[in-house]
């Protein structure tokens, strides 16, 4: 079956749209990471305070 | 979009660039990994009592080791604890205390409970499971206090290992859910039945804010939805609001309303009912629904009386909760 100019154009970019929407989902999906799998940190990113006494206190926080 | 990296704990689902961090603030995608910086790193440790988170069927008089680290996954327009909550952790000062410190801490303190508390321990996910693990084994229970704003499956595994999940209801619409905290109405609602199907004891707070949560249909509606889904035993507490942070421009709610509201639910056959961030107030006691007799009498977060026997009024009733 030939195929005209338009058609093949039309088949060309649903094609190459596909394929892009397909490969960010791939990529995507690849990196998906659950919360299972989470790694933690050592260092942290400010600063360290002692703890003191105050841990025997009431908190001033509500909750 | 290489090296994006998705956080599925909760219904905000971030999908997170290399070196950013998600809405949280505190899980960050380090070289595409999915990281928890706090993870160890408590920005308070304090001893509570239980009465403050508030739980009040729950080994009232206890002591609760209660620790938080930085970053939330709600951004609530009326948050009394913004400045841990809304903040990033390389602004903030923190303790290096990963979790057997933890639980060595609250057996020193002679802390019956751990309490995951002040900002959500939702997004210190990781922290929590482990440090509820090794409470367990030196036989001290753990108390979440969290809006149940996460997504099913983790919600689940965390539920294994606690023993008391404290949950918002911060309101009955994905309007206020929308327009207040930032975020949406039926999560939580599922985490409410997933938490009441894991068996764990469950107490509802309702922050009442003036205008936005506290007309009548409201609270008839949250309340006839918890009587339905977690049974009129729930204990369910009212609070007050007070003008704080980016809501100021509203006054704080009146004791009539907290009054109210309280009359509402009992209307509605709840038989727990308090009501909280106020002085001294009958709606601060338990009562037994057979006879009405004063049960446990509180001031504050003090228990000034307790009347229990067994977990039982001395008219047999069985009063829902976990009392030693
Ligand atoms: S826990 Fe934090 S990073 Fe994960 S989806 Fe929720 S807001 Fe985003």
């Amino acid at each position: 079956m030939e195929m005209n100019r338009r058609s093949f154009v039309k088949l060309f970019f649903l094609g190459t749209t596909a394929l892009a929407v397909g490969g960010i989902l791939f990529r995507q999906s690849k990196h998906l990471i659950k919360s299972d799998a989470v790694g933690h940190r050592k260092k942290y990113m400010g600063r360290i305070k002692p703890m003191a006494g105050e841990i025997c206190t009431e908190s001033k926080w509500n909750g | 979009m290489s090296n994006s990296v998705q956080c599925n704990l909760c219904p905000r689902y971030c999908v997170i660039m290399p070196g950013q961090s998600g809405e949280c603030r505190v899980r960050m995608n380090i070289d595409g990994k999915l990281i928890s910086v706090v993870y160890g790193f408590p920005c308070s440790i304090n001893v509570d009592p239980i009465e403050k988170k508030p739980c009040f069927h729950f080994l009232p008089g206890s002591k609760s080791l209660s620790m938080a680290t930085v970053g939330c996954n709600l951004h609530c327009l009326n948050c009394q604890n913004w400045e841990i909550s809304q903040a990033n952790p390389e602004d903030s000062d923190a303790y290096s205390c990963p979790p057997e410190k933890l639980v060595e801490t609250a057996a020193k303190y002679k802390c019956e409970t751990i309490s995951y508390t002040y900002t959500d321990p939702v997004v210190y996910y990781e922290f929590v499971l482990d440090t509820a693990k090794l409470a367990r084994e030196r036989k001290i229970r753990n108390v979440l206090v969290t809006a149940g704003y996460i997504n099913t499956p983790p919600w689940k595994k965390l539920l294994k290992h606690v023993d008391v999940a404290r949950i918002d209801l911060k309101g009955i619409t994905d309007e206020f859910y929308r327009k207040v905290p930032r975020a949406t109405l039926q999560p939580v609602l599922d985490a409410l039945m997933t938490a009441k199907d894991s068996g764990v004891h469950i107490e509802i707070i309702n922050l009442l804010i003036p205008t936005l949560n506290d007309g009548t249909d409201d609270i008839r509606k949250l309340v006839k939805w918890i009587v339905k889904n977690m049974g009129a035993d729930t204990p369910l507490h009212f609070s007050r609001f007070f003008p704080i942070y980016k809501m100021k421009n509203l006054p704080p709610t009146p004791l009539e309303t907290l009054d109210l509201a309280r009359k509402i639910a009992m209307e509605e056959g709840m038989n727990y009912v308090y009501i909280g961030n106020i002085a001294s107030n009958e709606g601060q006691n338990t009562y037994c629904p057979a006879c009405r007799k004063l049960l446990i009498e509180r001031n504050g977060f003090s228990v000034l009386q307790n009347n229990l026997k067994d977990g039982k009024c001395p008219c047999g009733k069985e009063i829902k909760g976990v009392w030693k």
